[in-house]
């Protein structure tokens, strides 16, 4: 799962970033509207999360013009949580409206739920042969036992059970799963694919040659 | 809806009293007019009546008068009665003219023994007591119904004329019932009249009433719609929407302020809890924590700084700020303040300019420092590389000025009117790599003004800005 986070205040959009990376999320930096806008229309990002009181460009403004062009969820983040900025916020097309400060936890559960609801799941559990993914709690077990997956192995996992019996290619794969920093095309997709089949069983992630992979 | 309290009602009450008051004033004016008018008439008919039986009677005849029965309508002649009465029929046809018979008449000699009498006479007329002697006037009376006039004669007869009223009597009252008819009918034609005027003329306050009724329900924008802007009340319809225009000014930027207060305290906290809860959800190594703790302690000074500023502020508004004045001269305290701030331009490569004469005033020299140090620090921020800060004072009878001009991009017309404002920051990206919340000149303003002085800007797009404190010059005693 790859974000975006557009804050202004340097400390705030670090420790953000830092919170979501240890979640295993893949997150790109804007420090304006500009860059921010930029950047959503860019790539195809899981979720942005937008600070609304941001340089150059507001947080409004880049809700409006990125909704000409896509539907990438957005959480709207603001330290001004009059009623009329929300009803504001969402009417532009936020999909979410979160006040500063915040508590994580709802913050993370927001952006799991986003980006959920984005794949068209509304479950947070999803069930294959014997393999249970808990897309919450970042944990999979096999025949009831509990199997120790990294963070990145995880959203690997978790993205492909959200597009279960489509066939992920592996640019979307790199996209979804790598920073702007890290996103060179190099064989540490492969290393992570084979961890999750040695943890998991050989055949339970399908190599599509030429194409992707697939979850059955 | 509408109480008997209201407007409308004590105006229709008061119109309706005297409304009353008049109509009966005027009817019964009428009505008496009228009246004498009518029993006048009537009187005067029975004198023309009575003046024509006197002139139908006989001429007395000298002698001793005779007594005897009463006498008829034609009495039978008698040597000692004297001549007798007769009234020609001509007479008798003009007595009761068109009048049917309702005129009578009736004759007594000097003694009071009847004479003559009509036929249409009541019986038992009594006689008329002799009040007024041998007067020639007539005299009234009323018995019952019955009009009268009688007279007596120079030798001593009475002689009286009647008509029953009743006919008259009728028409007054028939006069009466129309005049009370006629006036119940103008009173409350005037009445609903005027409730529909009172409506007419109330309909503005009902308006005005509506609409500051939905502004006090909070729609603050709200403003009342005025169709007669010279009428009483336009004029108060535009100076109430002038209130409410102030008034809602005054909330939106009360809303504004607490909204931009609340964004900068809540930036640092996020912060500080982000931090912290980031590093508390996993071990970490210790130049984490260190970074973690340098943020926070970050974030937390700048919340120092804010509620130190917002605190300052709240003085200032209620007015509460002491000034320790102390005679003090402007131009050492600027030189004062930039010797501090040298190494500061020296980093940058820039360099003061000074141009300061002896300026002195009556001052608060912690206060005006502060103003300098705001200035001095904007001059330094804003200001292009290697440029030169131009400062001035100088001083008149009247005011002392000093005056910080850097060589930097200017300020935009459209920011410059706002940059006093409160939380009001140019350009957000730029100021915020120094840390401010857009309060600083904000409250150097509330200083200069507290001093009785004042603090104004100047600028130019790409030649610069230049900060003119004014403060009163020190009354030279």
């Amino acid at each position: 799962m790859r974000l975006l986070i557009v804050e202004d205040e340097p400390d705030l959009l670090a420790s953000l970033a830092e919170i979501l990376r240890d979640e295993g999320y893949a997150v790109d930096e804007a420090a304006d509207g500009e860059e921010g806008l930029e950047k959503a229309l860019m790539w195809d990002y899981d979720a942005v999360v937008l600070d609304v009181m941001l340089p150059r460009l507001n947080g409004f403004e880049v809700l409006n013009r990125l909704r000409t062009r896509k539907k990438t969820p957005v959480l709207m983040l603001t330290a001004r949580n009059r009623p009329q900025d929300k009803v504001r916020g969402l009417d532009d097309g936020a999909d979410d409206y979160l006040a500063k400060p915040f508590e994580l936890t709802e913050l993370l559960a927001r952006l799991r739920a986003l980006i959920r609801r984005a794949s068209g799941n509304a479950e947070n559990i999803v069930r294959i042969g014997d393999v249970v993914i808990d897309l919450a709690a970042h944990s999979v077990h096999k025949a009831g036992q509990p199997v120790s997956l990294t963070a990145r192995e995880c959203i690997l996992l978790e993205y492909l059970a959200q597009h279960r019996g489509r066939v992920v290619t592996r640019t979307q794969l790199y996209d979804h799963l790598f920073d702007e920093n890290e996103s060179s095309l190099s064989n540490l997709l492969d290393v992570h694919v084979s961890n999750v089949r040695k943890k998991l069983g050989h055949d339970f992630i399908e190599t599509r040659r030429g194409l992707g992979y697939c979850l059955k | 809806m509408i109480l008997p309290t209201t407007l409308r009602w004590r105006i229709q009450l008061w119109h309706s009293l005297l409304l009353l008051l008049v109509l009966v004033g005027f009817g019964l004016a009428a009505f008496r007019y009228q009246e004498r008018n009518i029993l006048n008439n009537l009187e005067k008919e029975l004198r023309t009546r009575l003046d024509i039986i006197h002139a139908g009677m006989p001429v007395p005849r000298p002698g001793p008068r005779p007594e005897g029965p009463p006498g008829k309508d034609r009495p039978p002649p008698r040597d000692d009665d004297g001549p007798m009465f007769n009234l020609s029929a001509e007479r008798a046809a003009f007595f009761q003219e068109a009048a049917g018979d309702s005129f009578y008449y009736q004759i007594w000699r000097r003694r009071g023994e009847p004479w003559a009498r009509s036929g249409t006479a009541p019986k038992n007329i009594p006689l008329p007591a002799r009040t007024t002697g041998l007067g020639l006037g007539f005299t009234d009376r009323e018995r019952g119904d019955l009009r009268e006039v009688f007279w007596f004669t120079p030798t001593g007869d009475a002689l009286l004329v009647g008509k029953s009223a009743k006919e008259e009597l009728a028409e007054i009252q028939r006069f009466g019932r129309t005049l009370v008819l006629l006036g119940s009918g103008i009173f409350f034609l005037a009445l609903a009249i005027g409730w529909w005027i009172t409506k007419l003329a109330l309909r503005p306050v009902q308006v005005i009433a509506a609409s500051a009724r939905r502004i006090a329900a909070g729609h603050l924008e709200e403003r009342i719609p005025i169709r007669e802007q010279r009428s009483e009340l336009g004029e108060l319809s535009g100076v109430l929407n002038e209130t409410f225009t102030n008034l809602e000014s005054s909330f939106e930027r009360q809303a504004r302020f607490t909204a931009d207060a609340a964004h900068e305290l809540r930036t640092p906290v996020a912060i500080i809890l982000s931090q912290a809860q980031a590093a508390l959800l996993r071990e970490r190594d210790p130049e984490s924590y260190q970074r973690t703790l340098e943020a926070c302690v970050k974030a937390a000074r700048r919340l120092q700084q804010l509620t130190e500023s917002l605190l300052e502020l709240a003085t200032h508004d209620a007015g509460a700020l002491q000034l320790q004045l102390e005679p003090c001269d402007l131009a050492k305290l600027t030189q004062e303040t930039a010797d501090l701030m040298q190494p500061l331009l020296a980093d940058q490569g820039m360099k003061f300019s000074c141009q300061l004469a002896f300026t002195p005033c009556l001052a608060d020299a912690n206060r005006i420092g502060q103003i300098m140090v705001n200035l001095l620090t904007n001059a330094l921020h804003y200001n292009r590389p290697q440029g030169t800060i131009y400062l001035t004072t100088r001083c008149d009878q009247t005011e002392v000025v000093l005056s910080v001009r850097d060589e930097g991009e200017g300020i935009a017309p459209e920011h410059l009117e706002h940059i006093f404002d409160r939380f009001y920051r140019a350009e957000a990206s730029r100021n915020r790599q120094f840390g401010g919340a857009g309060l600083g000149l904000a409250i150097c303003q509330e200083i200069a003004s507290a001093h009785g002085g004042q603090l104004g800007v100047t600028s130019t797009l790409g030649q610069g800005s230049e900060f003119t404190l004014r403060l009163p010059a020190k009354p030279s005693a």
